[in-house]
Order: structure tokens, then C-alpha cells, then sequence
């Protein structure tokens, strides 16, 4: 994709209790995951509790495991979900 | 008395009323390690081919788990096996709770009923001593009033209490056989097989223990298993959120079944949700089965509203989406009280909610009218239709008397299409788990002896969303890259490990959280606790998965003598036909494959091809013919099967070499 200089905005649903805490966060252009990341983390005591193998996060529906990880660039309009890990059912 | 074992095993024919204890062949068990294993050999050897499900002629086994009544962590499991009525193949449920670690503690690691009484009755193992009650009182009643009036008549509120309701007494093909009031052996319809049986309960007290042969060095192994399965945060999330924790996750993952599996994802799906539940106020407790160290289990109760009152075990992840999302509602409350009446009648809740949410795709297109339902209309979330349904399904009155077979039975009585929303197979109601976009999963569910579901092979591993996951991935691939689920490549691998592992967990009689969701008990581990508790020390590792191995070749075995082949091996119309919608727009645009995953050939498993390439590789994988699915001589003789061997050879059901 064409990159641009234009910053792009990403929505964060932090699932720290049922529903989700949402942020909408403005990123430089060409931001990744771990940016987004390194920019909450210390705003929220769930994000500062936690390690990465401890949470699930989830892009457009995708768990970034299975796109690129902490490396999966962001575009403008993505929404990115963050679960603490969880199993079994 | 030997290590681990109570060391009998109890026979009881209710045809003659002969109640016989024989001592237990230690060696025979262990080699299929116990409880599923050992159960599923009892079934090979007392089952003839050809057998009603629901006739004399069929048996009912309870087996405990080998560790089942020491310290192992989760060692609370008993298997109950017989031949299934709603599939006519081999069928095991797994229950948790302490009526297994109860039977050792009576004297006794399996309990084998045959025959059928002429009368109902109850059965009551006391120490040792066992009995064969009249329950004609008891006939009738539900889950709870046939616990409380077995537990007051023996003036003992520590009696644990195995029973059905009236849907095991009416034939339900997905009745359950209640343990304790909360514990469900659910799936296939047990419990229908239990009523057919006119046996209404079980009912256990002990006052024996258990010992192991090397103490200290089972100690120091528990130990281990303990600190290693609290290394993964979900052990945390699950005390904390039971199993329902996982809705939210797998509704923005866009694969929770929703509307009858036409949809993976339903608004508000938080209100059905683990954290819901605590944060609303309905769980009341958390519980743990005998041994467990995660306690998943949730007891939840209404205060007010319309189904004030309601309480119960759970609703678990299952029942959510099965009760409420299939069923087009995010009600807790109604789900809450679903739950209840699936628990008090006796019905597996995943079966229930499936019966119910097609039965409601029906009225939507009209095949089903309020002719057919006694003037119950049943639009997606009508609490009405729900409730009114299950109770009806219960009593096989009106409509429910069609709906009690299952969906396959019922979409064969309806026809007109209604076949391709039936989501079953082998005439199983897939449980809740969205197989479009798993693709290991779907491969799993394909070849499940009891049908389509997650409690034969959970194979969460491939997802790689969590270290333990990517690295188990990588030690049966050799590449962590495998743990990627919308790809071919290695699922038959990954799902043959799953396999043995959830085999070997299920004999010993763990909880497969404690091993192929959690990770933390490997297969290392598992080998160390058996040994230093029979005193036995042929199970390293490689022994353990081949014993799981020899248990699952042996259930593939009893499907072959009752006629499966490959054509059997095969998932539900709808998952195999129509696409499901992706979890958003920018989702399907940033594809898997769009990621950099050349292998991820498609987004979702859309057609029998993908489906048959997976069974290609699993069949050759096993050993056995890939064409007909049949196995081998040399397979099962590898497996020390070889008497399997001869007698499917005997009846023509052995693949050429």
C-alpha cells in the first residue's frame, strides 16, 4: 500500500471486564502493533499487570499471531482487541 | 490391594440381578492405561456388532481414571462408554466432579451394567457392599429431586449420586447422566442408554483410599504438574471466568455460533460472557472436581426478574452458545434458566440448544409452523419458544417428540431441505466451535468415532496464539510456522498428537485442561505421576501416545465392525457448503494470506476437496487404507491389537496391505 504521510487512527477495545474499554488512538503512518502497544500500556494497569504471553490480541477479527505479530503494520481505521489469554471451553 | 487402583472391577446384570466383583487385571487396563482405554475394550469384548443401542444387549460402563482419588491435579475424570443411540457407533463422555474418585473409595475402579431391569431400579455401592434398589418412587422425578430423596433416605448428604432425568427415562437421544446435580456426562445420549436400562440412579459412598506405590516421587511429580500448569495465564482467567471467559474472544475471532451456526458472531455477545456473570452478580461460586487446582466450573443463581429462582452449574462456554446465541439471544438470564431445565431434565445442553435453533431456522422459512408446535412460535430468542421447547423435548410431548431424536432424525421427518441446516454428523450435534475456520478442528471433528466435537481432540495448539501452543506445534511439526489454522499443511500431525495425548489424558483421568489446553502436563509429566503411582515404569513418554494411540485405533475399530468406513469421516452440510461471513471488512482484507502465508490456500474450508486432503494425509498417517479408511493388519498388530485384527479380518473389514 502507498504509504503517506498522513497519521491514521486505531481503535483499541481493551477487554480488561466485560465490555470492552475503547480508545481511539491517532499513530504516526506506518505504525506497528508493538507502537500501538508501547503507547497504552502505561495508561492501564491490565496492560501493566500483564505480559505479552499473557494477552490475546485480536486485528480486524485476526489474532496478530497469525498476521506478522507485534511487527503487523496498522492502517487507518483497523480496530485491535486485547484479551487477556484464555483457554478451554 | 494394588497401587492406584481400588483394585475391583464390579459387574451387574439387571436382566438376572446377578451383582458379581471380580478382582481387576492390572496389566490388561494399563495397557490401555484406563478408564476410556480400558472402557473401550470392555465395549469390544461385551458389545456384539449389530447391537441396539437401547436394548439389553448394550452395556454401560463407568470407568475411573487411573489417578482418579490421589493428589494428581485434575485427576477428577471418569469415562461412561457404551454404544451410542444417537450415532448406532462407539461413543465416551468424560465427567468431571468426585462420583469417580467416590467409586475407588467404595472399592471399586469400573462399574459394567448389562442387561435391563424388568422394573425401574437404582443401584447403591457402600463400602464394598453393593445393592439393587427399587425405584419406582423415584421414577418420574427430575435430577434434583432423585439426588435429595437418594440422599435422605440414606440420611447421608456426602452420598454421591450419578442419575438421570426424565429425558434418560423417555429415550432423549442427547439425555445425560447427571453427577452430583452439576457434573454432565452428556454427549451421544448415555443417558438415554441409562433409562433404557430402567436403572434411574447410582448411587456411591466410600470410605477407602487410594495409595500409590512411590510416594515421594508422586509427590515431587504433582508438584511439577502443579507448577507447571500455572505457568499459562489462562489458568488464572479460567478460575476467575470459567470457560464462558472465551465468548467475547471467539465472537471478534467471528467464528462463535451464532443463529444456528449461520453466523460466528452475535451483538453483544459481553452479556453471555464469563466476566458478565461475575460483574452482574449471578455467580455465586466457583468450583473445582476432585483434585483440580483451576476450578472452572461455575454455580450461578437469578435473584430477581422473571426467572428468579433459576440456579445451577455453569452455563458453560458450550451451553452459551448453544442455548443463546444459536438460539439468537444474549439473554443470560433465559440462558441461565435453559440451563437449568437441560440440567434437572438430563440433557446435554449442546444437543438441546441444536435441536431448538433448527427447529427455529425452520419456522423462519416456514417448513415449520404453529401447527406443528401446539401454537408455540419460534422466532431466534423467544423465550417462550426456547423454554417451551426443551420442556416438551423432555417429556417427548407434542413437537418435542420429533425434536428428541436429534436433528438428523428430525430433518429426515421433516425433509424439505431442512437436512442442510441439521449441523450434525454421524448424527451428532456438532458442539460449538466454529469448524470453517479451524482447519485442524474441522479434520478432528471429521474423524471423532463419537461425531463432531471438541472433547475427543482439542487441538487449541494450532491457533498459536500462546507460547505453550507454538512450541508444542513446533516439537510435532519441527516448524512453529505449523501453528497457523487456516492452512493444510501438518494438521494431520497435529491432530494425530492431539489424539493420543487427549486419549492418554482422558485414561489416566485428567482434564485435557490440564494437558492440551493448558499445556503445562505433558505427556513427560503424565508418564512420571502413573509411574510413580502403579510402581509400573514402562510409561516414558513415547508409551504413554502409544497407548493413546492403541485406545484410539480400538474405538476407530468398533466403528468398522458396526459398518463405518471413510464416508462416515465427514462434517455437517453447512460447514462444508456455505461461507461464513468474515469477523469484519478490513478482517478479509488483511487475509492470512495477505500476511505473508502462502500456505493459507483459503480463508475458510469451503469444500469437500480441502476436507479430503486433510483425510488423505491423517488415513496414511495412521497406517490405515486412505480410499476405504479401513485399517490395517500390520497397524493394529504394531499396536498390539492383533486379536482386533483377526476378528475384523474374520467379518472382512481389514484394508489390503
Amino acid at each position: 500500500m502507498e504509504q503517506t504521510n498522513r497519521s491514521i487512527t486505531v481503535s483499541l477495545k481493551l477487554f480488561n471486564r466485560a465490555f470492552p474499554e475503547r480508545i481511539s488512538l491517532t499513530l504516526q503512518p506506518g505504525a506497528r502493533v508493538r507502537d500501538l502497544m508501547a503507547k497504552v500500556e502505561g495508561s492501564s494497569l491490565f496492560l501493566k499487570e500483564l505480559g505479552q504471553d499473557d494477552l490475546l490480541l485480536i486485528l480486524n477479527g485476526r489474532p496478530v499471531q497469525n498476521l506478522q505479530g507485534y511487527d503487523t503494520p496498522l492502517e487507518d481505521g483497523d480496530v485491535l482487541a486485547v484479551f487477556p489469554v484464555m483457554a478451554g471451553g | 490391594m494394588p497401587f492406584a487402583f481400588a483394585g475391583k472391577m464390579l459387574h451387574v446384570n439387571l436382566t438376572t440381578g446377578e451383582i458379581a466383583p471380580k478382582p481387576l487385571d492390572e496389566e490388561k487396563v494399563l495397557k490401555y492405561l484406563g478408564a476410556r482405554g480400558f472402557n473401550a475394550r470392555l465395549l469390544w469384548e461385551l458389545i456384539p456388532s449389530g447391537a441396539d443401542p437401547l436394548g439389553p444387549e448394550n452395556v454401560l460402563i463407568f470407568g475411573t481414571g487411573t489417578l482418579t482419588g490421589t493428589s494428581a491435579p485434575t485427576s477428577g475424570r471418569t469415562t461412561v462408554s457404551c454404544k451410542g443411540p444417537a450415532t448406532g457407533l462407539y461413543l465416551k463422555t468424560s465427567v468431571g466432579g468426585h462420583w469417580g474418585a467416590e467409586l475407588k473409595f467404595a472399592g471399586y475402579d469400573y462399574l459394567v451394567i448389562e442387561g435391563r431391569a424388568a422394573k425401574p431400579v437404582y443401584l447403591l455401592i457402600r463400602d464394598g457392599a453393593v445393592e439393587i434398589r427399587d425405584a419406582a418412587d423415584l421414577w418420574g422425578k427430575d435430577v434434583r429431586e432423585t439426588t435429595r430423596s437418594i440422599e435422605h433416605a440414606l440420611g447421608d448428604p456426602d452420598v454421591q449420586v450419578a442419575c438421570i432425568g426424565p429425558a434418560g427415562e423417555n429415550r432423549v437421544l442427547f439425555a445425560s447422566i447427571m453427577m452430583n446435580y452439576y457434573n454432565a456426562a452428556a454427549r451421544g445420549g448415555v443417558g438415554a442408554v441409562m433409562g433404557s436400562k430402567n436403572l434411574k440412579a447410582v448411587a456411591v459412598r466410600g470410605h477407602g483410599r487410594i495409595t500409590v506405590a512411590r510416594p515421594q516421587e508422586f509427590r515431587r511429580a504433582v508438584l511439577d504438574a502443579v507448577e507447571a500448569s500455572y505457568q499459562d495465564f489462562s489458568a488464572k482467567t479460567s478460575y476467575l471466568y470459567g470457560t464462558s471467559a472465551s465468548v467475547a474472544v471467539i465472537n471478534e475471532l467471528g467464528s462463535f455460533p451464532s443463529f444456528n451456526f449461520r453466523s460466528g458472531r452475535i451483538d453483544n455477545a459481553e452479556k453471555i460472557s464469563g466476566p458478565f456473570l461475575v460483574e452482574a452478580g449471578y455467580l455465586k461460586r466457583r468450583m473445582g472436581c476432585n483434585a483440580c487446582i483451576f476450578s472452572c466450573h461455575r454455580y450461578c443463581e437469578i435473584d430477581s426478574g422473571p426467572h428468579v429462582g433459576a440456579y445451577g452449574g455453569g452455563p458453560e462456554y458450550e451451553t452459551m452458545s448453544a442455548l443463546g446465541a444459536g438460539c439468537g439471544t444474549v439473554d443470560v438470564e433465559l440462558v441461565i434458566k435453559a440451563n437449568e431445565l437441560c440440567n434437572i431434565y438430563g440433557m446435554d445442553t449442546i444437543s438441546a440448544g441444536s435441536v431448538v435453533q433448527w427447529a427455529m431456522e425452520g419456522y423462519e422459512k416456514g417448513i415449520i409452523t404453529e401447527k406443528d408446535t401446539g401454537g408455540i412460535k419460534l422466532q431466534w430468542g423467544n423465550p417462550e419458544a426456547i423454554l417451551g421447547l426443551l420442556e416438551q423435548v423432555a417429556r417427548c410431548r407434542g413437537f418435542g417428540a420429533t425434536l428428541a431424536g436429534g436433528v438428523r432424525r428430525a430433518a429426515k421427518s421433516i425433509g424439505r431441505g431442512s437436512e442442510e441446516w441439521a449441523v450434525e454428523a454421524k448424527g451428532l450435534e456438532q458442539s460449538r466451535v466454529e469448524t470453517r475456520t479451524a482447519f485442524g478442528y474441522a479434520l478432528a471433528f471429521a474423524v471423532n468415532p463419537r461425531g463432531p466435537d471438541h472433547l475427543h481432540t482439542q487441538v487449541l495448539a494450532e491457533f498459536g496464539t500462546r507460547p505453550g501452543g507454538r512450541a508444542l506445534v513446533a516439537k510435532i511439526t519441527g516448524d512453529e510456522k505449523y501453528a497457523f489454522p487456516r492452512t493444510l499443511e501438518k494438521r494431520a500431525d497435529i491432530v494425530r498428537w492431539h489424539e493420543d495425548c487427549y486419549a492418554a489424558t482422558d485414561a489416566v483421568g485428567l482434564c485435557s485442561f490440564a494437558t492440551t489446553a493448558r499445556y503445562g502436563v505433558t505427556p513427560e509429566l503424565l508418564a512420571r505421576m502413573l509411574s510413580a503411582a502403579t510402581g509400573v515404569d514402562f510409561f516414558e513418554s513415547e508409551g504413554l501416545l502409544l497407548a493413546g494411540r492403541r485406545i484410539m485405533n480400538l474405538e476407530k475399530a468398533f466403528n468398522v465392525r458396526e459398518g463405518a468406513t471413510r464416508k462416515d469421516d465427514h462434517l455437517p452440510y453447512r460447514l462444508m457448503n456455505e461461507i461464513l461471513a468474515p469477523p469484519s471488512a478490513k478482517g478479509d482484507e488483511r487475509s492470512a494470506a495477505a500476511a505473508g502465508r502462502p500456505d493459507a490456500v483459503k480463508e475458510q474450508i469451503d469444500s469437500q476437496a480441502y476436507l479430503d486432503r486433510m483425510l488423505d494425509e491423517y488415513y496414511e498417517l495412521h497406517g490405515w487404507d486412505k480410499n476405504t479408511g479401513l485399517q490395517r493388519c500390520k497397524t493394529l498388530g504394531d499396536l498390539d491389537l492383533g486379536d482386533v485384527a483377526a476378528e475384523l479380518d474374520r467379518m472382512g473389514k481389514l484394508a489390503k496391505e
